[in-house]
């Protein structure tokens, strides 16, 4: 979403303004309208209340950024009502995917928990939160590859996290089920293929506990 | 208090060359964005609940967090993240006796990963069979906390971090190298192609991209993490070191034995800039370092008029401006004959405090055998 104030920049952050006498307005601004906004608004009689997005609470697409200068102690506005957010991020949601849908620059997509750009990881190599590499899981596929030879983790881990292994192998059958539907053989095979590494690595373990996980 | 630093080179041969490793494990928790991603207000809560659940581990941890200033010029410290990097919530934890490894250990919190576990060893406690078992050490160590920590991970990628080229093992073996003899001979780029082939790197510590690294002092290190585990990367890492090791020796060699007259002529261009240098960058400090101890090490220096010990060739670190303080600067300047104008402007206080401290400790004469050798 484009910035209500300068329409170049993403929004990155909700302002509300207190506008005496024409009650609340709220705008989705990006990061340096509203430091504008903080800076001037007051000296225009204008009181400036503003918030950043709660991660958690963000519409996949949308940067939550930081709040200006970095440092949230010095950017504590009033909360606005949960249920306006909710609202809000419902519509977010439904424009995101539509926007997807006609075709989106793939570039442009951000992670929902952190922010993050696709575009950032690729120019930097660096990930904003853990779920980066499950969002970007296809699009840093080939990053991995190009570091390290391979794409699959070859070293053990300290102590079992066999639950998460079980989580991953529904997760793989419902993606192959999707794939399947919408008849995308070449994902179906490479889903496939984890999905039977992933089962056997799984089945080995439970064969010999601790064995391959013993550090 | 005092932390001691012992990174100082032996008179080894392997000591001269292999200057100190770091062994160090990243690890992030599951569930919150990396710390460069957090406010700073979440990242100082954050930070506060990690340091909690660590000492919830029985760790007598000694947090150094609020008297970081101080140790900013001490060896170990400087080989962490750098003082311009450290984000708001950034801790220093240090661990003199660890459970179960044999050297201590310094923790940082909110660095550019949650956590990131060190061991940072002296060449004289580097034999190569050390290397091995202080990885494994560490390994065990960090893995006894997972349980308490949660540390984000998964199934294909194994151990999940900021950098994408720490993602699976999270495992970094560092290893400091003073290579004057292989960059004397423009080595460095076979060394580096050779480094590549082995999947290891070298870091020249140069931001220009020459191949002329200050004090000839380069980083080797284990350059993947995805497809092995600790103890296999660092025993390729020993092997290749063993081979620099050697590689190095030769060409010091070779320029004793051959290039003696190079050889002067860079140890009396050294004594001439101890003499008469007022003010010193950084790098030129690094090189003047280096030269000494090609010097020290090929036995040019004559043992009756040499400074009683060898300044540590990582010296050059505590001189760089990110960590030389200005009470130093004023202390090591008490006593210099200096213009004003240098006294009162930063940036050359800091250059004449570095030409001051070398003066003091690097007077020396070189050995009467050597001189006529190379003028032969």
């Amino acid at each position: 979403m484009k910035c209500e104030i300068c329409h170049k920049n993403e929004a990155e952050t909700v302002l509300f303004r207190d506008k005496p006498g024409k009650g609340r307005e709220e705008l989705y601004v990006c990061r340096a309208c509203a430091e504008r906004e903080e800076a001037f608004g007051q000296e225009r009689g204008i009181q400036v209340a503003a918030m950043e997005f709660s991660p958690d609470e963000l519409p996949p697409g949308v940067n939550p950024g930081l709040p200006p200068g970095g440092d949230d102690e010095g950017w504590s506005p009033p909360k606005p009502p949960p249920e306006a957010l909710n609202e809000l991020g419902k519509m977010f949601g439904q424009l995101s995917s539509l926007l997807s849908e006609a075709g989106g620059n793939p570039d442009e997509a951000r992670c929902p928990k952190c922010g993050q750009a696709l575009e950032e990881i690729r120019a930097s190599g660096l990930m904003g939160c853990p779920k980066c590499y499950e969002v970007f899981r296809e699009a840093i596929a080939p990053l991995l590859a190009e570091l390290n030879d391979c794409t699959a983790f070859g070293g053990t881990f300290g102590v079992a996290k066999q639950a998460s292994g079980r989580e991953r192998l529904q997760a793989l059958k419902a993606e192959l089920a999707e794939a399947i539907k919408r008849e995308d053989y070449a994902t179906a095979k490479r889903l496939k293929a984890e999905f039977e590494a992933l089962k056997r690595s799984l089945g080995g373990a439970e064969g010999a506990p601790g064995g391959n996980y013993g550090a | 208090m005092a932390l001691k630093d012992d990174l100082t080179p032996m008179p080894t041969e392997r000591g001269q060359i292999c200057l100190c490793a770091q062994f160090a494990f990243v690890r992030n928790l599951e569930g919150m964005p990396f710390p460069d991603r957090m406010s700073d207000a979440a990242r100082r809560r954050r930070s506060k609940e990690v340091i909690k659940r660590l000492q919830a581990c029985a760790l007598n941890f000694l947090d150094l967090t609020d008297e970081l200033e101080a140790f900013n010029t001490h060896l170990h410290v400087m080989l962490l993240t750098a003082p311009e990097s450290r984000l708001p919530g950034y801790a220093l934890l240090y661990l003199a006796k660890p459970e179960g490894v044999e050297a201590p250990l310094w923790c940082e919190v909110m660095g550019a990963n949650h956590l990131a576990f060190s061991v940072i060893a002296s060449a004289r406690q580097l034999s190569p069979a050390d290397y091995d078992r202080l990885a494994e050490q560490l390994q065990r160590f960090v893995d006894r906390l997972e349980p308490v920590l949660n540390f984000a991970r998964t199934e294909q990628l194994g151990y999940l971090t900021r950098q994408l080229t720490l993602t699976g093992s999270g495992f970094r073996l560092r290893v400091w190298l003073h290579l004057a003899g292989l960059m004397h001979f423009d080595h460095l780029r076979e060394l580096e192609n050779a480094a590549n082939f082995s999947e290891l790197r070298i870091d020249t510590n140069n931001d220009t991209g020459t191949q002329t690294p200050p004090g000839a002092l380069c980083i080797l290190f284990n350059g993947r993490s995805l497809r092995y585990n600790a103890v296999e990367e660092t025993r390729t890492l020993q092997r290749f070191l063993g081979s620099i090791i050697r590689q190095e020796r030769n060409a010091r060699e070779r320029v004793l034995v051959e290039e003696p007259y190079v050889l002067l002529d860079i140890v009396s261009r050294l004594q001439a800039t101890l003499r008469v240098a007022l003010m010193i960058t950084p790098d030129e400090l690094s090189d003047c370092l280096s030269d000494f101890h090609l010097a020290w090490d090929l036995g040019v220096i004559s043992p009756k008029h040499r400074p009683r010990s060898l300044p540590p060739m990582m010296t050059a670190l505590t001189f760089d401006d990110n960590h030389l303080s200005e009470p130093i600067c004023r202390d090591l300047l008490e006593r210099a004959y200096l213009p004003e104008a240098v006294r009162s402007f930063p940036p050359w206080f800091k250059a004449a405090a570095r030409a001051t401290w070398m003066r003091n400790n690097l007077d020396f004469s070189l050995s009467r055998d050597f001189k006529r050798r190379a003028m032969r």
